[in-house]
């Protein structure tokens, strides 16, 4: 299913909805374009394959996920001021994400958002 | 003091925009101790408040997200929980985002403290549907919670009757922790019973912190428990073998690293007390806050706003200010009048009253009102949240420049001062962008050169007064851009650090939280005008006063020989021995500049007088040129003092010292002689 593939968190619409999977490392960023082997096991404790280790990612994820920015949680686009910064709600809190993050934290958006997933906005 | 108070500590923990300020305001009514914490730069601020016998040292510990070892905040926090043991640490928990701040209050459960759970700002969850059972949540965390309104100041007594309450022991409390599953549970046992067994080697470590908490942290890859442990076990390195056995497995068992799995758990917590305590509405409400941002931060719209926002400080700084400028201005020439009119003898006295005092502070004392109204603005853009927003808003320019947006924000609080400009750097996790931040910032025109700029404009370009101090703050702004750019690509080379910042909610700010804010600030200016101005002002009326029998501020004076001697630097630039005379003055304090004009000249009472003695020595050319120097040259002695603070360098200190010199010879010169080529001499 092409619409449960994850994608950069950059690359979606004001108003999109979707759901946090992982940050990634530069090295992946905009190479693959199948979707990433995101495990659906949702149980506690069993989080195999939503992080992915590589590099620079690793400090950063950490940091994330203490200010909330958590895998699994939903995340709506408020604002996307492409090629700048990009404003998000996650929960009941609101993020200011530079571009360079927004490119790394991938998302799956929601199936019935206007914009396929995959496709660049420009 | 009464004799039988009992003197407890308080510490405030919460997260950043949890209100815990406003909660720190209302219980000490907003009188406060700012000070540093030991070694660091981080304002610590500290009140009194009192109950029932009891006298509260209440601390405002840093806001955080976590109690992890990565910032500098965070270590504060810890370290003073678990090293000061506060008798009390009151949790303020922003009800509107409960479940993220209840990640930290699981981390301050861990170090085993007495504590409150302060309910905050529980109207404004109210309002987006969200209730919480207040008891429930209580129990559910083994703690008191009491719901509070910081700012409409509700259960403020309630949180102090709550503290004494838990100091007499009358309050239910229940030890509670977040309970890490089967596996991690089993690994901190088992490195919990190596230290437990290594107490002799760990010492008062296992006093300080527990062992639970040691061993969460070393799991945690913690850094500096993991170093502070292995110093005081020496050679011993059974812990660690340990420790990465346990690593190992975990790893084997999760496929990810441990600091995930806690961290997940420890949400994992939070969810469940969330799921039991709290009750939505909507599951994800579009809030007034977002609607707000839909136009603010727009792409189209975000920027004009923020520059008409802007304008808008810069407009009422100016307009508003001039009003009480004027009262102020002729009370000091009243004041001056009285003085020389009723002191006859001796002579000396009536100079130095008239000449040193009057002149010099009383010629910076005017521009309190601007000064406040401007602090007034800035703490305004703060409270209500936009400030965040302007950082979102300039981050493309400032990603241009090699920062980003964050970066924003202590150059537009730079035009209030430099002084807390340079520390509102600290918020910058990159080195090198603070670096950089902090060799600009200086240059963002601070109210202590508005006097400068309103003397000169007055005498010189009466006509267009607001557009020739414009031109002045434009040109700061811009030379600040064209530097960073420079320092970027040949001092700090690289990326610049990812961005990420909350966006806190809109808020309304408080009238009292907002004027507080401002007096910290402004008060500052009132203080410096009655030490270091005052004190610049006399030692000038000494130079200018003596040697005895020669004219006062004359050629032949002190001053004047200094002047003499330094003339040849400024020659170039057009200016005469008084500006170079003024200038080395005004590197203690911008302000100063005015003063020793009005000191130098003896018609410190009366500013028409002085601006018709500026027009005999300066031109309109030079006069611009002297402001632009002004602007540029050296930040004044307290920025000088906390550049170095917090680059931690004389070297740095001594570069940020140094290039401004250079750049304001060079700016001022090129407007002077571009100046006179294109015979705009005068």
């Amino acid at each position: 299913m092409r619409s449960n593939c994850a994608m950069p968190l950059a690359f979606m619409n004001p108003g999109q909805e979707g759901e946090l999977v992982e940050v990634r490392g530069m090295r992946h960023l905009f190479r693959d374009s199948e979707c990433a082997p995101v495990h659906d096991d949702k149980r506690r404790g069993h989080w195999r394959g939503r992080f992915r280790h590589s590099d620079g990612g690793h400090g950063l994820e950490h940091r994330l996920m203490h200010m909330g920015l958590i895998p699994g949680h939903r995340v709506r686009v408020i604002q996307n001021n492409a090629p700048g910064p990009i404003i998000i709600a996650v929960k009941d809190s609101r993020y200011c994400l530079g571009r360079g993050i927004a490119g790394r934290l991938m998302v799956r958006p929601d199936d019935e958002g206007h914009n396929p997933a995959g496709t660049p906005v420009p | 003091m009464a004799e039988d108070e009992r003197e407890i500590q308080v510490a405030l923990a919460g997260n950043p925009n949890s209100g815990k300020t406003t909660l720190f305001n209302n219980l000490t009514g907003g009188r406060q101790h700012v000070g540093n914490w030991p070694g660091v730069t981080v304002e610590k601020k500290e009140g009194v408040a009192r109950q029932d016998g009891y006298r509260f040292k209440v601390v405002d510990l840093p806001g955080t997200y976590s109690l992890t070892a990565y910032s500098l905040e965070e270590a504060i926090v810890r370290d003073f929980i678990t090293r000061e043991k506060p008798d009390v640490v009151v949790d303020i928990v922003d009800a509107s985002n409960i479940e993220r701040n209840l990640y930290l209050t699981t981390q301050l459960m861990e170090l085993d403290v007495p504590m409150l759970l302060a309910l905050n700002m529980l109207d404004v969850a109210e309002s987006r549907g969200i209730s919480i059972n207040v008891e429930l949540l209580g129990e559910l965390l083994g703690m008191p919670v009491i719901p509070t309104v910081g700012h409409r100041n509700r259960g403020t007594d309630e949180i102090k009757a709550a503290v004494v309450g838990a100091i007499r022991g009358e309050l239910p409390f229940r030890d509670i922790q977040v309970f890490y599953g089967k596996e991690v549970e089993e690994e901190i046992r088992k490195l919990q019973e190596i230290i437990e067994l290594q107490k002799g080697l760990s010492g008062e470590l296992v006093g300080v912190y527990g062992s639970r908490w040691l061993a969460v942290k070393l799991l945690e890859d913690d850094e500096r428990v993991a170093g502070e442990l292995s110093s005081h076990a020496g050679g011993d390195s059974l812990l660690f073998e340990a420790l990465e056995k346990s690593r190992k497995h975990l790893f084997s068992i999760f496929g990810q690293d441990i600091e995930t799995v806690i961290v997940d758990y420890r949400y994992g917590f939070v969810a469940g007390v969330a799921r039991e305590a709290v009750k939505r509405e909507h599951e994800e409400p579009v809030t007034a806050s977002d609607r707000i941002d839909n136009i603010l931060t727009n792409r189209i719209l975000g920027f004009p706003f923020f520059a008409f926002f802007m304008w808008l400080m810069f407009f009422l700084t100016f307009f508003l200010g001039k009003f009480p400028m004027h009262w102020i201005d002729r009370l000091i020439r009243g004041l001056g009048n009285m003085i020389s009119t009723n002191l006859t003898s001796p002579l000396w006295l009536r100079s130095m009253l008239t000449d040193g005092v009057v002149g010099g502070v009383g010629s910076v004392l005017v521009f309190i009102p601007q000064i406040f109204i401007i602090f007034l603005c800035i703490s305004i853009l703060e409270d209500t949240g936009y400030m965040a927003r302007a950082a979102f808003i300039m981050d493309r320019i400032m990603h241009w420049l090699g920062l980003h947006g964050k970066s924003f924000i202590p150059m537009v609080m730079g035009f209030g001062c430099n002084v807390p400009a340079v520390m509102a750097t600290r918020t910058l996790e990159s080195e090198k962008d603070r670096m950089i931040t902090i060799l600009v910032t200086p240059l963002m025109s601070c109210t202590a050169r508005l006097p400068v700029y309103a003397l000169f404009t007055a005498a010189f370009f009466a006509a267009n007064q607001g557009t020739v101090t414009f031109s002045l703050y434009l040109m700061g702004i811009i030379l600040a851009v064209v530097l960073a750019k420079v320092f970027r690509r040949f001092l700090f080379p690289g990326e610049s650090e990812p961005f990420v910042m909350e966006l806190p909610p809109y808020r309304v700010p408080t009238l009292r939280g907002t004027f507080i804010h401002m007096w910290e600030r402004g008060s500052l200016f009132l203080r410096k005008a009655g030490t270091i101005i005052l004190a610049g002002s006399l030692v000038i009326w000494v130079l200018s006063y003596f040697p005895p029998g020669v004219a006062y501020g004359s050629e032949a004076s002190l001053v004047g020989k200094l002047g003499l001697f330094l003339e040849p630097l400024v020659k170039p630039l057009g200016f005469d021995w008084r500006a170079a005379a003024a200038l080395l003055f005004g590197f203690i304090a911008k302000e100063i500049v005015v003063s020793t004009y009005g000191t130098m000249m003896g018609v410190g009472e009366n500013r028409a007088a002085l601006s018709t003695s500026l027009q005999s020595v300066f031109t309109p050319l030079t006069a611009y040129a002297f402001m632009a120097f002004t602007l540029i040259y050296t930040p004044c002695l307290a920025t000088v003092a906390v550049v170095k603070k917090e680059t931690g360098s004389w070297r740095w200190t001594a570069f940020a010292v140094g290039y401004s010199l250079a750049l304001a010879w060079l700016v001022a010169f090129a407007i002077y002689r571009f100046g006179l080529m294109f015979g705009l001499g005068g």
